[in-house]
């Protein structure tokens, strides 16, 4: 079920009143998809705007006669997000394709034609929606500009621990926070993952740091503000958090 | 006052009528500018879209000491009847590129951006209208830098770099 506050928290939806989401949600359909799956390929037509509910995408370019790997991702999408703009710009095909990149992805998928028919019959909703989405494409597009001129950084992907002993223990505070400091940052090449549990279910939650050309490191215990000072010293920093760090017994 | 004649054949504007035609040329402040004259400067607040009334304007990338590229070396021309200036409606509100006059004599109408909005907020049907266009171009030029980064990458994946 889509509700109304799942609409109110995305971007393009910001500032809708109740019977303006409700009118949105019947345009919009939920879909559940396994990690690797790919949603749509790039030339398709583009008929549908994603929403990520739970997960995270990745919008990647192919290569002929390759498979698609993790490097040819140029934006990774993550939770509350939207992606398939291409569905409101002419010639109205994905420009690149769309993978799952977590271990499951919940998307919501808003029907085009329908969206732009209750534009038609509502145009201070299409008002509405159109601005937020010129807003949005435009930070989308900064970010963008900052990947492509940015002096080249190591990978790095942050993998948080969602397991149900993870999430018992506090783990969805965590992604929270790591997504808020992501999006402070001006690093949006940094991937985040979900992961099951790594049979350390007394350390929840846990929180995999791997940076190209070092070791994995897990920190175990953590919440919110053990995130933040993570992605700050160690993320953005170099300098491993040692007393957060899993000891090994 | 800016001719609303001219207004009529802007391509942004067709979907208008008579009065909203009206409603913005009174937010509307005609200049001109002479050839190699700077209209904004890359990176400046833009807080205006500009509509080309007469002659043409260049925009490019300034070189880093704030002296403009040789001038075979432009981003694009706009020409008469034609809108730019779109980043006044996308984060983070500051101009992409500067503009200058191409032509020996140009004449532009400088819409100032806050009022348009009022006007929108006023008039949905304006807003919608406006807007549709304004996403539209948007949209063009992200996808247009996207691939474009997608091709570079592909490229150097391909290449073994």
């Amino acid at each position: 079920m889509i509700g109304n506050d799942f609409l109110q928290s995305v971007g393009i939806f910001k500032g809708l009143d109740e019977n303006q989401l409700s009118t949105v949600q019947s345009c919009c359909r939920e879909e559940q998809h396994k990690a690797g799956t790919k949603l749509f390929g790039e030339g398709e037509p583009a008929s549908s705007l994603y929403i990520v509910k739970k997960g995270q995408v990745d919008l990647r370019f192919d290569l002929p006669g390759r498979p698609t790997a993790e490097k040819n991702t140029i934006s990774s999408i993550p939770e509350f997000k939207a992606f398939g703009w291409s569905s409101f710009v002419a010639p109205y095909k994905y420009s690149l394709s769309a993978y799952c990149a977590s271990q499951v992805c919940e998307l919501v998928i808003v029907d085009r034609q329908s969206l732009t028919r209750l534009f038609k019959e509502n145009h201070r909703l299409g008002y509405l929606v159109l601005s937020n989405m010129a807003r949005v494409i435009g930070k989308r597009f900064q970010n963008l500009e900052k990947l492509a001129t940015a002096a080249p950084v190591s990978a790095v992907k942050v993998i948080v621990h969602l397991a149900t002993c993870g999430i018992v223990a506090g783990a969805r505070d965590i992604m929270g926070a790591l997504m808020e400091e992501i999006n402070r940052s001006d690093r949006p090449d940094i991937k985040v993952a979900s992961s099951g549990c790594i049979g350390k279910c007394p350390t929840e939650p846990n929180v995999t740091i791997e940076i190209e050309g070092e070791d994995p490191v897990v920190y175990q215990k953590m919440d919110a503000e053990k995130m933040r000072q993570v992605f700050h010293q160690h993320v953005l920093g170099g300098q491993i958090q040692t007393d957060y760090t899993l000891v090994e017994k | 006052m800016i001719d609303l004649k001219i207004l009529k054949t802007v391509e942004a504007l067709k979907g208008l009528n008579n009065d909203q035609l009206a409603a913005i040329q009174k937010c509307s402040e005609k200049m001109e500018f002479n050839q190699g004259q700077k209209l904004f400067a890359e990176g400046e607040d833009s807080a205006h879209l500009w509509i080309v009334l007469e002659g043409e304007i260049e925009l490019r990338n300034d070189r880093p000491e704030g002296q403009p590229n040789p001038v075979e070396d432009p981003i694009t021309f706009i020409s008469k009847a034609e809108l730019f200036g779109w980043s006044s409606f996308m984060p983070p509100f500051k101009y992409k590129l500067s503009a200058y006059g191409a032509s020996p004599k140009c004449e532009v109408a400088r819409i100032e951006k806050k009022r348009l909005v009022k006007l929108f907020e006023n008039d949905a049907d304006m807003g919608f209208e406006l807007m549709s266009h304004i996403l539209r171009v948007i949209g063009t030029h992200f996808y247009q830098f996207r691939n474009g980064i997608a091709q570079r990458w592909g490229h150097d994946i391909m290449s073994g770099w």
